[in-house]
């Protein structure tokens, strides 16, 4: 995902408050860019540059490391959310030259990083983390030795530079100024009155000042406390000559939305954004996965059993995973409502493995469960997407989702991240105690590696048709997800999501146990939404859907194309890609999201903020 | 922020209601549709706004209204289309003033959206929504970053995979320069996305009515009406002490409501209008200025247009009936149709358990329709 930056320059007396204290609100306003490590490099008073950072969350590090104790007039700030390699206190941003005295926070990716980091390295600089960042202080370092000035140096550290980034950059020998630079990644200047003010974001500085300049790919330059110099490079090299100024007039916008207007980035809704940022999470998910399961696997494969828990959307992930090991895996595996869970956990022993899925890490009823399974003396594994968050911390060993922050109060790229996640698990056990073969692994690997492509393919070919749904969803009070097997987790999301958002009553049911009861209460308009994941389930989904039909149900099914005999029963058909059930059951589930999403949209509801519900349950 | 606000073209669509006048005064609930886009311009903080028309004196009544809230500027397109009017405003949306289509009613965070996206990202940005068809818009491939792969203006065919451009943009400098270059903004946008430029989406999920035909008259008076919670009756209207009012209704000055009509709301009795004895008003109804409801008439979802005459004993459903028509005693509309079948569109109801498809007539300005008639669904009435 991304991260932010900020960076700070005021005149004495203006911000009214300990700079480290801005930085810090600053950066809080960016946390829903990412949250696993924070930082700030501040020029004190005397000249000194002063540099703190940790991994963990914004609130935490700036208790643990005083953030509000320290003042100066100028300063930079990051917070992380890393995508590749661990977050770690020295992976943490700024990162600083040999001399400490040029820091720098970047977000985005330095591509030519190691070609930079050899040279330099030949010259006799010292790098200390693993980051592509830290070429740039070192960089700027090594021009300045060289004998340019700190801005010239700048600009052709700059030059060198090839990649995305969003730069701030702070050097004590120019104490009044922050040098920025930005390509591809987004940076804005705030224009306050006696401060200026640079950020990922404007939301990060909305309390100082509404006079902002959007930058643009390829600019250059610094901000003081009173005055803003931008230049373009109008030719390639690093000539000092090619480097022209920008006219600012016309560039200055006031801005008059609120801050989570602007976070929302042309999205109605954080739902809505959520769901559709789905490809990019679960690329991101996938793309570290190996390295981050290899010892996992390995547990899992000599398990006796794997007990799967999670609380509401966790669970269903946790239900889906439960399956999947057991039939691609064929290891004995169940999954339980983290609230159940001490019924079930007490005969467990060692040799058996507890996943405990949690989007946040810090829910309740899984954390006890996971206390719960230790002292019983399981194996237990968290699967979360926050980075150090208390179901990690208490775990023997954790997988991260790498979602980015999720702010709608409905699960959405959480759920299909850590699904994702389970079914490459359970690919890697069954491939590891032999249940399939390295050839199918591979081809499962395969798919599941497609599946962010198959997930925006999904999203655009059919939100128009769940918005129409939604208009007639609308008007309905109750409604059935109907599925078997795999498809079964899915219904049981598809319902939820329903239920929690647009407050219509939704029940999700095996289908073939539909007979004995629910369809009682099916008459004539009542929605049916029938679920296959896999092809075998055609002929048995297919007589369900004719009992609805005969009750006058409104039947609508998400299947793959090639069940074309349940895509033509049904009212209302979303036709999926053909897919191998790892994928599908992944990829599934976007449908019903977005039926849920448009159906509270319909009715005047907030997705983002249903009532009576919170993000994160940390009470029992 | 500025906005240029594109209120030129009589529509097509829509040349029966408005006798060759720019659509974008026909009335929905007491207030033209263009007035509406310019008060949720004045919510969102517009400090301009300059409105190409190619009838500028139309709009006189409108400059000094909003002439008071906002710097409000007129200008004539000197030459015709989408593209014309763009280029009248040339120098206001090379400088990123939010582009809005006048005939596009949305609420005002649709809007915000679009120039907050823009704003934030820099780069053009287009407000899209996911439509089944997108044959009378734009279509709009957008890749899983939101950005823009192509862009298709009218397409003939339906399309899937595609969303609706939903008339309300921000533009810049290089893109408006294409758009005058190539004459067109479908190849404009292609060319600079093309290039390697990127140009953002807004993803709208709400209601949204582009109105070009009379069925989203109808629409429009739908979703207008869906946002009112209370009633509201001005001091000055007459309501017989028999007449039965529920529901959200707004009722304005020196309306007249007769003994025993019964107004079930949400419904819109406009300024002086006249509700006969006996007659029923049902829900999404809009009588506007004027107008007059005769005695023992059944109203349901239809647009009485200003000074419009429904003579007695009529029943008029789903139906738009244009300014100062008149419409004979004993008149009936049939509303229940098949679409698909007879090529028309119509409004979707679930009633009973059942879906119907229902669409009336379509009378226009000035014209009359004779006592007794039988108006088929989807007809436009012949003078």
């Amino acid at each position: 995902m991304a991260c932010g930056i900020v960076g700070v320059v005021a005149k004495e007396g203006v911000l009214r408050k300990p700079l480290g204290r801005v930085i810090r609100e600053s950066l809080k306003k960016l946390e829903y860019r990412g949250y696993d490590s924070v930082g700030f490099a501040i020029l004190t008073r005397d000249g000194r540059l002063i540099v703190r950072k940790s991994r963990g969350m914004i609130d935490n590090v700036s208790a643990k490391l005083g953030f509000d104790s320290f003042d100066g007039l100028v300063g930079i700030g990051h917070t992380r959310w890393a995508t590749h390699g661990k977050p770690s206190d020295v992976n943490a941003h700024p990162h600083v030259d040999c001399s400490g005295t040029i820091a720098v926070v970047h977000n985005g990716i330095i591509e030519n990083y190691e070609e930079i980091r050899a040279e330099l390295t030949r010259l006799g600089h010292r790098f200390i983390s693993g980051t592509d960042t830290e070429v740039i202080p070192h960089l700027m370092e090594e021009f300045k030795r060289q004998g340019a000035n700190p801005y010239e140096a700048f600009k052709k550290t700059v030059s060198r530079l090839k990649g995305a980034y969003a730069l701030a950059v702070i050097d004590v020998s120019t104490p009044d100024r922050i040098y920025f630079a930005r390509s591809t990644s987004p940076l804005v200047v705030g224009l306050g009155n006696g401060a200026n003010f640079l950020a990922s974001d404007i939301p990060a500085f909305l309390e100082f000042t509404r006079k902002v300049i959007v930058l643009r790919d390829g600019e250059v330059g610094y901000v003081t406390a009173d005055n803003v110099v931008i230049e373009y490079r109008s030719g390639a090299g690093s000539s000092e000559a090619l480097w022209a100024p920008i006219n600012l007039t016309g560039r200055v916008r006031v801005v008059e939305w609120t801050a989570e207007m602007a976070m929302k980035g042309g999205y109605p809704h954080f739902m809505l954004k959520e769901i559709h940022e789905q490809p990019n999470a679960l690329a991101s998910t996938l793309a570290g996965i190996e390295d981050q399961v290899t010892d996992v696997v390995k547990a899992l494969s000599k398990a006796e059993s794997v007990v799967i828990v999670g609380a509401g959307t966790s669970f269903h992930a946790s239900y889906l995973g439960s399956l999947l090991m057991s039939n691609l895996a064929r290891k004995r595996s169940v999954a339980i409502i983290s609230s159940e869970a001490r019924w079930h956990l007490r005969s467990l022993g060692e040799g058996d493995a507890v996943i405990a899925v949690s989007q946040s890490g810090e829910t309740i009823d899984t954390l006890l469960a996971v206390r719960e399974a230790k002292a019983a003396g399981a194996l237990t594994i968290a699967l979360s997407n926050v980075v150090d968050s208390a179901i990690p911390r208490e775990s023997h060993m954790t997988i991260y989702t790498r979602a980015g922050p999720e702010i709608g109060v409905a699960a959405t790229k959480t759920f299909t991240t850590q699904v994702a996640v389970l079914s490459y698990l359970a690919v890697k056990v069954a491939e590891r105690v032999g249940a399939i073969s390295a050839r199918e692994a591979s081809e499962y690997v395969a798919a599941l590696r497609k599946v962010p492509e198959t997930a925006a393919t999904i999203i655009a070919m059919h939100e128009a048709k769940a918005r129409a749904v939604a208009r007639r969803m609308a008007e309905r009070t109750n409604a059935f997800y109907l599925g078997r097997g795999y498809s079964l987790p899915i219904a049981m999301e598809g319902a939820l999501k329903l239920k929690e958002i647009a407050y219509v009553h939704a029940e999700a049911y095996p289908a073939g146990e539909s007979k004995h009861g629910p369809i009682a209460l099916v008459e004539e308009n009542f929605p049916v939404l029938f679920t296959a994941v896999g092809r075998d389930d055609g002929g048995m989904i297919r007589s369900n859907i004719e009992e609805m039909k005969a009750r006058l149900a409104w039947t609508l099914a998400v299947a793959p194309e090639s069940l074309k005999e349940v895509l033509r029963a049904v009212d209302v058909a979303f036709k999926m890609p053909d897919l191998p059930e790892v994928a599908a059951v992944v990829a599934y589930v976007i449908p019903y999201q977005l039926i849920a999403y448009y159906t509270a949209v319909r009715k005047g509801h907030d997705p983002d903020k249903p009532r009576n519900l919170a993000k994160t349950v940390t009470v029992v | 922020m500025r906005a240029v606000v594109l209120a030129g073209g009589s529509g097509k669509g829509l040349m029966p209601l408005t006798g060759g006048k720019p659509k974008v005064l026909l009335r929905v609930c007491g207030e033209a549709v263009v007035e509406r886009v310019l008060r949720n311009l004045v919510s969102i903080g517009a400090k301009k706004v300059t409105l190409i028309t190619d009838k500028p004196s139309e709009f006189e009544d409108i400059t000094v209204r909003f002439g008071r809230l906002l710097e409000f500027e007129v200008r004539k397109q000197s030459s015709g289309g989408i593209v014309g009017a763009i280029l009248e405003a040339k120098d206001e949306l090379s400088n990123g003033a939010l582009l809005v289509y006048g005939d596009t009613l949305v609420s005002a965070e649709a809007y915000e959206m679009t120039y907050v996206a823009a704003t934030e990202y820099g780069v053009p940005t287009l407000m899209v929504v996911p439509e089944e068809d997108v044959r009378f818009y734009g279509a709009v491939f957008v890749d899983s970053q939101g950005f823009i792969k192509h862009f298709k203006e009218a397409p003939r065919e339906r399309i899937e995979g595609a969303y609706a451009f939903g008339g309300i943009a921000v533009l810049n400098k290089e893109l408006v320069n294409l758009i005058e270059r190539n004459e067109s903004i479908e190849s404009a946008i292609n060319e600079y996305v093309a290039s390697g430029n990127a140009v953002k989406t807004a993803l709208w999920s709400d209601w949204w009515v582009d109105v070009g035909y009379p069925i989203n008259l109808l629409e429009a008076v739908y979703y207008v009406m869906m946002g009112w919670k209370t009633m509201r009756v001005a001091s000055s209207a007459k309501i017989a002490s028999t007449a039965v009012i529920e529901g959200p209704v707004v009722i304005e000055d020196d309306v007249i409501i007769d003994h025993y009509a019964v107004i079930r709301g949400p419904a819109y009795i406009g300024r002086g209008a006249l509700v006969g004895a006996h007659t029923f008003i049902r829900p999404y109804t809009d009588v506007e200025a004027g107008a007059v409801v005769s005695s023992y008439s059944e109203v349901v979802w239809s647009l009485i247009g200003r000074g419009a005459t429904i003579g007695r004993n009529t029943f008029l459903g789903y139906s738009v009936v244009g300014d100062g028509a008149t419409v004979g005693p004993g008149t009936l509309t049939k509303l229940i149709t098949k679409p698909e079948e007879v090529g028309i569109k119509a409004i979707k109801v679930v009633k009973r358990r059942k879906e119907w498809y229902k669409i009336g007539c379509t009378v226009p300005v000035g014209s009359k329709v004779p006592e007794l008639s039988v108006l088929e669904p989807g007809e436009i009435v012949k003078d």
